[in-house]
């Protein structure tokens, strides 16, 4: 349906569970207080964010000393939440969980109130791996006939990608920066419009996140043929890595925990280190496993720099190099 | 498929939801009976707090209120003349002359039965023609797509209220409000005259309630600041005081009349689902219709119009039969073919289902659930009618001027609450005065929202057709689907025009 636009937040019922998992009166720690810390996603409802978000609020209250309300914020592209987080009292009680798309790709090619230096990652929750897939019965199966066929007749296959710059599209950029080879880039709504283009046999290739094509997977519907990352995916482990294939190309999407960069460093360390604390605990392991959340490696606020600095730096460069052209 | 079944079942079974049920067909005859109000405006205020339910008890909230919505704009359209909905219209011809000559319960009655079998009917084609739809929709690309938007957009803005041009005019105007913000394509912001809060485009459910609620509660205000609604009630209550001699023992629907009315029934049932399947057609369209298919059909054509039953049992079959059909189009495709099938599909898109040819592989269970609901709200509406019709015509005469106030905070509560931005909330009142405005004008108002909802479908999947065409323009007809969908448009609107001529 092409209501991409009625996104419409859980806030209410996000903050009614939380109510419900994190009335934890814990000592406050001195420095963060009793008032409740919001986590703000520039995201709409329903998504693999609202559960990780919400596994967070149930876990994390009772070692950060104060409730946890998860507030979804879609408007304006997800910009409007982290407006929401850039003008909120820095003090440590209103941050933003988002992946790259809204604090880097958007930040570099949009007009915005900040720049990327001024988001401040404090944990790292997960890596999403993009993956390429096509049907079943396609005459491509494998990533090395795939750029074959590229490499023989370029621009004859459509590629259906979600919304352009995505993080489902930018690998399949810097994919073609490596290799060379051209293919049609078609975007689409999102993964499930993907989904059904590739299953009715309209485009040849797509990419998405594992989760969203697991059960087509496994039914046989469809071939998953390659990952964008260090490591294969837990939730598809027969798909080799295009690392293993032998292009040099990964690009995993962290997910993060933003403050805004005002917010004093020593506040910063603190709701890392209680966000990493409750995560940790057996509950969160389970909920997460039940969710397939993958917060199996979750990683403090060092890490989690590291990962965005790098992230900002391969971003520019497939940007850059799109504006060439 | 059994076990499916069980499972659907005590979703849609659970006395929460049958509780739903009850609350919302008592609210929608409600709502149906006042002039004014409608069913719809109260779906677009409850959108925002279907969060606080269950999806299963959601749906039969909303089911509730639209079904009983349909059946009771019938009330003040017999007891009064006045339409209590646009559906309702081709009822009053016959239902307010058979309420004169003393006839106001058999009418009533009438009016019940007949809408609960063409709703029951409607229902059931769309439960077993919705699955093989959604089936065929997977062989839907961007070419196919572009010309079934294509037909639906010129449906939807050539069969509301029979105003083509200004159908069309106003769909344009949906459509250019839904290209604010990111272009589908290159993913640049695009006229939001460097308004940041605009980047994303506006949302859906300000603009839904703004057009359905706001806009409405204004008019309804100022009508009432005019004193029209008084008096046109003034004149209602004289003209109920002239039923003189009025026998209720002599009024009671008789099982000969009742069988003399089945045939309208039908034509209505049948009329009525193949209408309302069409996007953008909608009940006063299929009421029409059928009344006017029943009156060639009838053994006494002479009585229409003059309070015949079956010219009642033929508009409101009819009009009550687009309720089930309505929903095809958004099950098996994801497009909203009328106002109410919109505030649906924002509906699912709140509880996490997107409407389209993959809603019901992905949410079998929720949608076997709301079709047994859609099936029991018909049961709750014929046993509700039964026991409170000798009330009903009361509730019409309920003054909607009171229900501003609160319309007007509802809507801006729900609307703040939906994506907590203050932005919506400007974004509806702008709806608002923009509905205000073309109502004004006497523009119809729901071609805007559906060319607001399926205008970016349209859009996006013209350019990714011409994206996948190299640029070629003729791969718009390259598709045998396609050409087929642009040749049924014109067929068919040729068709209503003569048939709306032919009326005339």
């Amino acid at each position: 349906m092409q209501i991409k636009r009625a996104k419409i937040a859980t806030a209410v019922s996000a903050a009614f569970l939380t109510c419900a998992a994190g009335l934890a009166t814990a000592d406050s720690s001195p420095s963060l207080g009793n008032d409740p810390i919001r986590i703000v996603m520039p995201y709409g409802a329903g998504g693999s964010t609202d559960i990780t978000a919400r596994i967070i609020a149930a876990n994390a209250a009772e070692h950060c000393g104060t409730r946890i309300d998860v507030v979804s914020m879609p408007g304006a592209g997800g910009m409007e939440g982290l407006q929401f987080v850039a003008d909120a009292t820095p003090n440590g009680h209103t941050i933003l969980m988002a992946d790259y798309s809204a604090t880097i790709t958007q930040t570099l090619t949009e007009e915005t109130d900040w720049e990327v230096e001024d988001w401040s990652p404090i944990v790292h929750l997960t890596d999403w791996k993009p993956t390429v897939y096509v049907k079943a019965d396609h005459e491509i199966q494998s990533i090395e006939e795939w750029i074959e066929l590229a490499e023989a007749q370029p621009n004859s296959l459509v590629f259906g990608h979600a919304d352009p710059l995505s993080l489902v599209h930018l690998p399949l950029v810097m994919l073609e920066m490596e290799t060379g080879i051209q293919n049609v880039h078609l975007p689409t709504t999102g993964g499930g419009e993907t989904r059904t283009m590739i299953l009715g046999g309209h485009i040849d290739l797509g990419m998405t996140l594992p989760p969203s094509i697991v059960s087509n997977v496994n039914s046989g519907e469809v071939t998953a043929i390659g990952v964008f990352a260090e490591e294969r995916s837990d939730v598809l482990p027969d798909v080799p890595t295009f690392k293993e294939a032998g292009y040099d190309v990964s690009f995993e999407a962290p997910l993060l925990v933003y403050t805004y960069s005002s917010v004093p460093e020593s506040i910063q360390q603190e709701l890392s280190e209680c966000i990493m604390k409750g995560l940790e605990s057996d509950t969160a392991q389970t909920m997460s496993a039940q969710a397939s959340a993958g917060l199996n490696n979750v990683q403090g606020l060092e890490s989690a720099q590291a990962i965005y600095r790098s992230t900002t730096a391969r971003v520019s460069e497939v940007l850059a190099a799109i504006n060439e052209e | 498929m059994l076990d499916l079944i069980i499972q659907a079942s005590q979703l849609a079974f659970h006395p929460y939801v049958l509780m739903y049920v009850f609350l919302g067909v008592l609210l929608g005859i409600t709502l149906g009976a006042i002039p004014g109000l409608s069913g719809d405006m109260a779906i677009a205020l409850l959108l925002p707090f279907v969060f606080f339910l269950e999806p299963a008890m959601a749906m039969g909230l909303l089911v509730g209120i639209y079904k009983g919505g349909l059946f009771g704009g019938s009330i003040s359209a017999i007891s009064f003349g006045v339409p209590g909905t646009p559906g309702a219209a081709a009822t009053s011809i016959d239902g307010y002359q058979a309420k004169l000559k003393g006839k106001p319960s058999k009418a009533l009655h009438t009016a019940l039965y007949s809408s609960v079998i063409g709703d029951t009917t409607s229902d059931l084609v769309l439960i077993f023609i919705a699955v093989p739809l959604a089936a065929i929709a997977l062989t839907f690309g961007p070419i196919e797509f572009f010309a079934l938007y294509a037909f639906s957009l010129i449906l939807i803005a050539a069969l509301s209220q029979g105003m083509v041009a200004k159908g069309l005019a106003v769909a344009a105007i949906g459509i250019l409000l839904a290209m604010i913000g990111r272009d589908p394509i290159t993913g640049a912001v695009r006229m939001t005259f460097g308004i940041p809060g605009l980047a994303g485009g506006l949302s859906l459910i300000p603009v839904l309630i703004g057009i359905f609620a706001i806009s409405e509660v204004v008019f309804q205000g100022a009508k009432l600041w005019r004193r029209k609604v008084d008096r046109i009630m003034d004149d209602v209550a004289e003209q109920a005081s002239l039923l003189q001699g009025y026998d209720i023992s002599k009024d009671k629907l008789t099982w000969a009349e009742f069988k003399f009315t089945l045939k309208a029934t039908y034509i209505g049932a049948a009329v009525g689902t193949f209408i309302g399947a069409l996007p953008g057609a909608g009940q006063s369209l299929a009421a029409f219709m059928s009344y006017g298919l029943a009156q060639r059909f009838s053994k006494r054509p002479e009585d229409f119009g003059k309070g015949s039953l079956e010219g009642i049992a033929s508009a409101e079959s009819g009009n009550s039969a687009t309720a089930g059909s309505t929903f095809i189009p958004l099950f098996a495709f994801g497009i909203p073919g009328s106002a109410t099938a919109a505030l649906f599909g924002a509906a699912f898109i709140l509880m996490g289902m997107t409407p389209g040819p993959s809603l019901l592989s992905d949410n079998t269970e929720i949608i076997y659930a709301l079709f047994f609901t859609l099936i029991f709200a018909n049961l709750v509406n014929l046993v509700l009618g039964k026991l409170l019709l000798p009330y009903y015509s009361r509730i019409a005469m309920i003054q909607p001027g009171y229900m501003i106030p609160a319309v007007f905070i509802l809507a801006i509560i729900g609307t703040y609450a939906a994506n907590n931005s203050t932005m919506d909330v400007w974004v509806l009142l702008f709806a608002g005065l923009l509905g205000i405005t073309l109502k004004l004008l006497s523009f119809p108002l729901a071609p805007l929202v559906l060319g607001f909802i399926i205008g970016p479908g349209a859009e996006r999947a013209l350019r990714q057709s011409m994206i996948m065409g190299g640029g070629d323009w003729w791969v718009l007809v390259k598709s045998p689907i396609a050409i087929g969908f642009y040749i049924a448009a014109f067929v068919l609107i040729m068709l209503f025009t003569l048939a709306l001529r032919a009326k005339k």
